[in-house]
């Protein structure tokens, strides 16, 4: 479970949160909103019974989607950005959809396991700042 | 620039000649009448007149004495301002008429008397014929230069370069690229071009089933066969697939299996069965075959109101129907038969959907614009958008320009032949396209445009009304009528299927024996030359679509204010009267078409040659050979013009 | 950076359904309005109301149409003569009247006052297609 937080969150510092002024902190609702986002349309996805592997992939390409509106921008900066958010949302997705699987779709387990990875994420880019 | 400056003196030259030559004909015209005029009797029925060719010497004054031996029929002669009546039972004199120019010039039917009245037409040919001795010779001369040119093909300066090695993003021109692009990445862009042409298309099937059974003052057959299909050829070499993008014939297929209109449905659960497409029919067969079909029933199609309505309706149930089955454009790639012409020729346009950079495609690992992402669909026409480099089976619809999230994909304006450049093709489906598509220009201008009536007959099955859904009994043919069919169809088929096909084979083998090359099989030597026949056979193609527009134009403005030839005049263009445009100018305007295509062909077919010898002089020999039948065949086309 | 973000997730993605209804209503009212078009003959074709129209069509693709008049007598009347195909025209022999040939896609129009009562035809008199004989209609003239 930690190698793929530890990808997204290495992905959404380097090319998302860097973006943000220092003041803000970490709780701010914009700097998780993708995450949310990509979360949002892997359960949509998964309960429309779709292809795991295609609709995983289409998640990651939805968190750089919604980095990029939450920047303000229409395109991404560069390749790199783009593969590394779309590789780092690929995994979590990925972790989610067999999580579905094993819950059968249980709506409230699934909240649970998103605040889980939602709040790991903070916590650990709160410990990053500080170094 | 010492080559370009000789360039410069010698086409001066070659042109200032040609331009002499035709000019001192003048210089011979006696300027009295020498005795009484010449009395010609013409004979008038539907749809011919006797005799089909008239020859008249230059200077002669002549009396046309006109008849109909069936209904009231008109007379008009190109450059003349003559539009007399021909009524039943009588004999109408017309005259006397001058002949000042030499050349050939028509004579066409002036009043509306059939479904095949827009091709009821005679050949005068005012001798000595000049005009064609030397487009005859400047066909040779263009043809033989582009070969010689090509054996030693100069460093071309910078201005040529510029000229034809040239390519624009058009997506990143001051002031109108950043508004284009802005709205070709706009969701409701397809759905503003979509419904003003569904609208036009409801037009079309109303007025086909239930209009007016004369195809003239009908919409279906007015502004489809004479306008929509001129504007077509034109839209191929300068938009390449534009009217894919505007057309509306799958729209309701796609907007059902998207279940949108025009967003992007997240999850996209497709409403489909989302089989996979039999490979045995990954090609273009069905489509090249059903052109071909339609050929077979051309004389109906473009006459009868109902049966380009039930072409257009059965068009849009497959597609509807495929669409369900299959998902994506699966139509448009395989079935579509106006597809397949405008996909072989695309290879050849001037504009092109690509990407701008190559290598951050290569980079790029989620690739939304085959997958599709949030902002657009995965490619519906089952490409590659990042690596695509040949037109044919890209139908512009831009879905990619909103996907990619790396702002990579554009629009790009370039050289004529450069797909055919970049590699070798040797696909059977697309060489075979490729000479239906040929000969049925050249076939075609001969057909509806030249004066013979036994033709146009056995194709019409010597059917002489109209016909509406209502009135479809009307298509009910005698025993003898099929029979002209068939044969009309035997011969249709066998040129564009068997004869060219086996011409260019015959000669593509002896471009390979020129050019002493082992490497290749004969089969793809011949393949691979088919492909010069993409930009030729456009040429040809909008050559063609001048004659229809500038003799018939009004006939389509007409069917803007009165689509179902009932009477109505919705825009003040109800009455408009059939007046030929420059009629008899229009081979002049042809003929340096027909000298681009030629050029063209011959260069594209060099280009084919280097890439399949590897070696500039196997490849002369080959493109000496293979120039000499685009010469030929350019010669055959300006005889049917002007000889 | 700016911070004029769109609106929050919730609002964003709901505005698209607003417009897919708005264009699905766009589609169809604008395909049943055009599909209908011909419904308004009667209006668009631009006859008045002292005017008669006949259309005259080749006698297999049904001839006059109307191919029965009434009208009254001693009243004018325009006639509109409208050939549909090829050149027809119109006369009646028994008021000596003759309409001359009619270009398809053209109109003609004729002032008429029937000055007798009773049933009369009325004729296609420029030859149009092999059935051209067969080609009349009736014309009913009533007491004023």
């Amino acid at each position: 479970m930690d190698s793929f937080i530890s990808k997204l969150q290495t992905a959404l510092r380097k090319h998302y949160w860097n973006r943000f002024p220092n003041t803000e902190d970490n709780s701010s609702h914009r700097k998780i909103r993708p995450v949310e986002d990509m979360f949002e349309y892997v359960f949509k996805a998964w309960n429309a019974k779709l292809d795991r592997k295609t609709e995983c992939a289409l998640a990651g390409s939805k968190l750089l989607d919604s980095v990029l509106d939450n920047t303000g921008r229409r395109f991404a900066s560069n390749v790199e950005e783009a593969n590394d958010l779309y590789l780092a949302g690929m995994d979590a997705a990925s972790f989610l959809w067999d999580e579905l699987d094993e819950t059968r779709g249980n709506q409230s387990s699934f909240q649970i396991k998103v605040n889980e990875i939602i709040t790991a994420l903070q916590k650990e880019s709160a410990l990053g700042k500080e170094e | 620039m010492r080559n370009l400056k000789w360039h410069i003196v010698a086409v001066t030259i070659i042109a200032l000649s040609l331009a002499g030559i035709y000019f001192s004909t003048h210089l011979f015209i006696p300027t009295s009448a020498q005795g009484a005029p010449r009395i010609i009797d013409v004979e008038t029925k539907q749809f011919a007149f006797t005799p089909e060719t008239i020859h008249i010497t230059t200077g002669e004054e002549v009396i046309f004495r006109v008849t109909s031996t069936d209904i009231t029929h008109g007379f008009y002669i190109d450059g003349f301002n003559i539009f007399t009546d021909v009524p039943p039972g009588e004999t109408v004199e017309i005259g006397p008429v001058k002949f000042n120019d030499p050349g050939k010039i028509k004579i066409r039917c002036a009043t509306l008397c059939g479904p095949l009245h827009p091709f009821m037409v005679a050949d005068i040919v005012v001798e000595p014929n000049t005009p064609y001795y030397l487009f005859f010779a400047a066909t040779i001369v263009v043809g033989i230069g582009s070969i010689v040119y090509l054996n030693k093909p100069r460093q071309s300066p910078a201005l040529l370069k510029r000229l034809f090695d040239f390519e624009i993003d058009l997506l990143k021109i001051k002031k109108i690229g950043p508004l284009l692009k802005r709205v070709l990445q706009w969701r409701g862009i397809h759905f503003a071009l979509l419904l003003p042409n569904l609208l036009i298309f409801v037009i079309v099937l109303a007025s086909g089933f239930f209009g007016n059974p004369m195809g003239a003052l009908n919409f279906s057959i007015a502004v489809v066969w004479i306008l929509w299909f001129a504007a077509v050829e034109f839209m191929i070499l300068f938009a390449s697939r534009f009217w894919c993008t505007v057309c509306p014939l799958p729209a309701f297929g796609e907007w059902l299996a998207r279940r949108r209109l025009a967003a992007v449905h997240e999850p996209k659960k497709w409403f489909s069965l989302k089989k996979v497409w039999p490979k045995s029919l990954d090609n273009i067969w069905i489509a090249a075959l059903g052109f071909l079909g339609i050929s077979l029933i051309i004389p109906w199609l473009v006459t009868r109101p109902v049966v380009s309505g039930l072409l257009f309706i059965t068009l849009i149930v497959a597609a509807l129907v495929l669409h369900l089955i299959y998902t994506e454009r699966h139509f448009c790639l395989h079935v579509c038969p106006a597809s397949a012409y405008i996909g072989y020729h695309a290879s050849a346009s001037l504009l092109a959907v690509r990407s701008r950079d190559k290598s951050i495609c290569d980079k790029h690992i989620a690739k939304e614009c085959v997958r599709g992402g949030p902002k657009g669909y995965g490619c519906p026409w089952k490409r590659y958008p990042g690596g695509l480099d040949w037109n044919n089976y890209c139908g512009q619809c831009f879905e990619c320009l909103k996907a990619c999230p790396l702002d990579n994909m554009t629009l790009k304006y370039r050289a004529v032949d450069k797909d055919i450049q970049a590699k070798t093709h040797t696909k059977t489906d697309e060489a075979w396209m490729g000479f239906i598509r040929f000969t049925l220009a050249v076939f075609y201008e001969l057909v509806f445009f030249g004066p013979y009536f036994w033709i146009k007959d056995w194709g019409n099955m010597g059917i002489t009304m109209g016909a509406n859904l209502l009135s479809i009994n009307l298509l009910t043919p005698t025993l003898q009528g099929f029979r002209n069919w068939l044969g009309w169809a035997v011969i249709v088929s066998s040129v564009a299927l068997i004869i060219f096909p086996a011409v260019f084979f015959v000669f593509s083998w002896l471009a390979k024996r020129a050019a002493k090359d082992k490497e290749n099989t004969s089969k793809n030597v011949f393949l691979a030359y088919s492909y010069s026949l993409a930009p030729y056979g456009l040429l040809l193609w909008i050559a063609f679509a001048i004659t229809l527009v500038a003799v018939n134009w009004a006939y389509p403005m007409r069917a803007f204010s009165d689509p179902f030839g009932w009477g109505w005049n919705l825009l003040g263009t109800g009455n408009l009267a059939w007046r030929p445009f420059m009629s008899n100018y229009i081979p002049l305007i042809q003929a340096p078409i027909v000298f681009v295509g030629l050029v063209l062909a011959i260069t594209s077919t060099h280009r084919i040659g280097l890439n399949l010898f590897k070696d500039q002089k196997k490849a002369f020999r080959g493109t000496a050979v293979m120039g000499a039948l685009h010469t030929l065949m350019a010669i055959i086309f300006i005889t049917l013009l002007m000889g | 950076m700016s911070d004029s973000y769109k609106n929050d997730s919730n609002g964003r993605k709901k505005h698209w359904a607003i417009w897919e209804i708005l264009a699905l209503l766009l589609l169809i009212g604008s395909v049943v309005a055009t599909a209908s078009a011909p419904l308004l003959d009667s209006f668009l074709v631009g006859v008045k109301p002292n005017e008669v129209l006949i259309r005259m069509y080749a006698e297999e693709a049904g001839g006059f149409e109307p191919s029965g008049i009434v009208l009254i007598q001693g009243v004018t009347v325009r006639l509109v003569l409208m050939s549909m195909d090829v050149t027809h025209s119109l006369v009646i022999p028994d008021f000596d009247f003759d309409s001359g040939p009619v270009h398809a896609g053209y109109r003609k129009v004729i002032e008429f006052t029937p000055d007798k009562v009773g049933t009369f035809m009325f004729y296609c008199n420029t030859i149009c297609s092999s059935m051209h004989p067969f080609m009349n209609g009736v014309l009913d003239v009533i007491q004023g």
